[in-house]
């Protein structure tokens, strides 16, 4: 209560609370994020055009993409999406979960006719999610500004980007205490000599661990485009 | 201000090359005895640094002996100070993946092996540390592009040339000169390659035999009993390795344990190859023109996040990596209790750099501060 009306009355109070708390949330994320970025091996992408290792992202890399989780006996995160009797959709296919970049997102539009399903092409959203910007064979995508990306890394120097595909089995978290990410602080006592010092800590709600190496790879990709968002 | 300051203190045994000293902070004051050099009354004996100076810099004082041919002859030892601007003291702070330092442009790769880059300007690099290149092309089908993108750890020959342990004088690969190129190439440093680890890993080379002896392209941070996996691209061969092998599909692994560390880059897996067909890199530049996957090894199993000692020790083992350039192994204190491969390293702290480590088996006591007020 006390917080809340701080925050209503005193803007800077507010401005650093809300800073303060994307920053811990963003933390963990960014963790995870590397966490499996160093632990997935990789498929470079190879169907698309643009003459660079890897290449940009086609419908064939999708396709090999999921052709190995299947052979690894992965499970898929959702169930396939009949098609309905509504003007423009198609259905979707059962969906292993991939996390790109929004940067790539002018990559997975070219796509469109060729095999890639807009979420709004979707028969149903009920099992769509807020990130989902859409599908390509057994591939759901999920888009992030946060996603990794290498800056420059590709043969011919282009931005590589690290699209992790996974089947449910390959990625678990633990929550740790009803998911609650907490800053720690104390301030610093001058009663005595043991508690001079302040201690400042984060403690993050989840723990991470990869528990199927093969029902996850990297789909490594550079983008059909020069750097165009600024 | 006695709340802010920090004060770290320990013991560190040299290996002969850089060590890396991780701490909850980055120092901006570091002090170092060498207690071996001073009662051998030779090398450097201490050293001291401040965040003023720059990274890479120390001052420092060498014990050295000094001989007059007097009757009778005198022998003195002397300390002589000294200040150093490379291979001193630097701080380190791994906080996100993927990072890269400056790009250089290349000026020469040789067709040889090792094969040896000349840049054209100062590298700045050291031996041991990681890089990637971009462009390698002479013409649109020669060069070397099949080594684009591939993280190489370095030995470092001079302020502009270093060696990456790979064979260049295979048919496929030939010399880049960047005066001819149609292309400029470039590289630049994998800041902190060991973020996580031991991550994956790309082989150059495989022995192969009763066990399966691996050279990878950068440090692999495996230790013996490790659990391992290996996906194998057709195009590379030696595709037995993967259990569901051939075809474009790298499936299902074969795993495997390694058996022994040799070195940073090369360690026995115990699987026996003696069958099975041999890895090839020496494939053209054009496999390589609408992407192409590297052989890869990879760890398997996971730690969790804890951070609390290791409780299953000697079940579990010491995570460690090859981090800060250093060519010996790190071990990091706080393992995390679940046995398994991948740990985060978002480590900080400083290293004690070539120049000012001392000779190998030296024991060096180290001060670390982080001041309350630097001005």
């Amino acid at each position: 209560m006390e917080q809340v009306l701080l925050q209503n009355q005193e803007s800077v109070l507010a401005w650093v609370s809300d800073k303060l708390a994307v920053a811990m949330r963003q933390g963990e994320d960014i963790i995870l994020r590397d966490f499996v970025v160093s632990s997935a091996s990789r498929i470079y992408a190879g169907g698309g055009s643009n003459s660079d290792n890897p290449s940009n992202l086609g419908v064939s890399d999708f396709s090999l993409v999921a052709a190995t989780l299947d052979s690894n006996n992965s499970f898929k995160f959702t169930e396939g999406l009949l098609g309905e009797n509504k003007f423009g959709t198609s259905p979707i296919k059962s969906g292993y979960m991939m996390l790109s970049s929004t940067e790539l997102q002018p990559d997975f539009d070219a796509l469109q006719g060729q095999g890639f399903s807009s979420v709004w092409t979707y028969p149903s959203n009920v099992s769509t999610m807020p990130t989902e910007y859409g599908a390509v064979l057994n591939v759901r995508i999920l888009t992030s500004s946060q996603a990794p990306v290498a800056r420059g890394a590709s043969k011919n120097g282009r931005d590589v980007f690290y699209n992790f595909v996974c089947g449910k089995q390959a990625v678990t978290h633990v929550s740790q205490d009803q998911y609650s990410t907490k800053l720690i602080y104390r301030d610093p006592m001058y009663s005595g000599a043991l508690a001079m010092n302040a201690t400042l800590g984060i403690k993050f709600a989840q723990g991470q661990a990869m528990t199927q190496d093969t029902a996850a790879r990297m789909l490594v990709s550079t983008s059909a485009y020069d750097p165009q968002i600024v | 201000m006695a709340e802010y300051s920090k004060l770290a203190s320990g013991q560190v045994v040299s290996g002969g090359s850089a060590i890396p000293v991780m701490l909850p902070f980055q120092p901006t004051r570091i002090e170092i005895y060498n207690t071996t050099a001073a009662g051998a009354g030779a090398g450097v004996s201490k050293a001291l640094w401040t965040q003023d100076m720059g990274q890479a810099a120390a001052f420092l004082t060498t014990l050295t002996a000094f001989s007059f041919a007097t009757t009778p002859a005198v022998s003195l030892t002397a300390n002589v100070d000294s200040y150093i601007t490379t291979d001193g003291f630097s701080t380190m702070e791994a906080a996100y993946a993927l990072q890269y330092g400056p790009v250089i442009e290349i000026a020469s790769v040789s067709a040889a092996n090792p094969a040896v880059v000349t840049t054209s300007v100062d590298h700045g690099l050291a031996s041991g540390s990681v890089v990637i290149m971009q462009n390698l092309y002479q013409t649109a089908s020669t060069g070397m592009a099949q080594l684009c993108g591939v993280p190489f750890v370095v030995t470092v020959l001079s302020s502009t040339t270093f060696s990456i342990d790979f064979d260049t004088t295979q048919s496929a690969y030939t010399a880049y000169a960047s005066s001819t190129a149609s292309v400029q190439a470039t590289v630049k440093e994998v800041l902190y390659p060991a973020l996580y680890f031991p991550g994956v890993s790309y082989i150059t080379s495989i022995d192969r035999g009763n066990q399966t002896l691996v050279q990878t392209s950068a440090p692999h941070n495996f230790v013996v009993g490790q659990q391992v996996a290996f996906r194998m691209p057709s195009p590379f061969g030696c595709t037995e390795l993967n259990s569901y092998g051939g075809g474009s599909i790298p499936g299902q692994a074969l795993y495997g344990y390694v058996t022994s560390v040799l070195s940073s880059t090369a360690f026995n897996v115990s699987i026996n190859s003696s069958g099975f067909s041999a890895l090839n890199w020496n494939l053209p530049m054009s496999a390589f023109n609408y992407g192409s996957t590297y052989p890869q090894i990879v760890a398997v199993g996971d730690y969790n996040f804890g951070s609390g000692l290791n409780s299953m020790a000697p079940l579990g083992m010491s995570p460690q990596a090859y981090i800060g350039g250093s060519t010996s192994l790190a071990t990091f204190p706080l393992a995390p209790s679940i046995a398994g491969a991948y740990i985060p390293a978002t480590y900080q702290g400083f290293i004690i750099g070539a120049a000012v480590c001392g000779a190998a088996d030296d024991v060096i006591e180290w001060v670390a501060y982080y001041d309350d007020l630097a001005l």
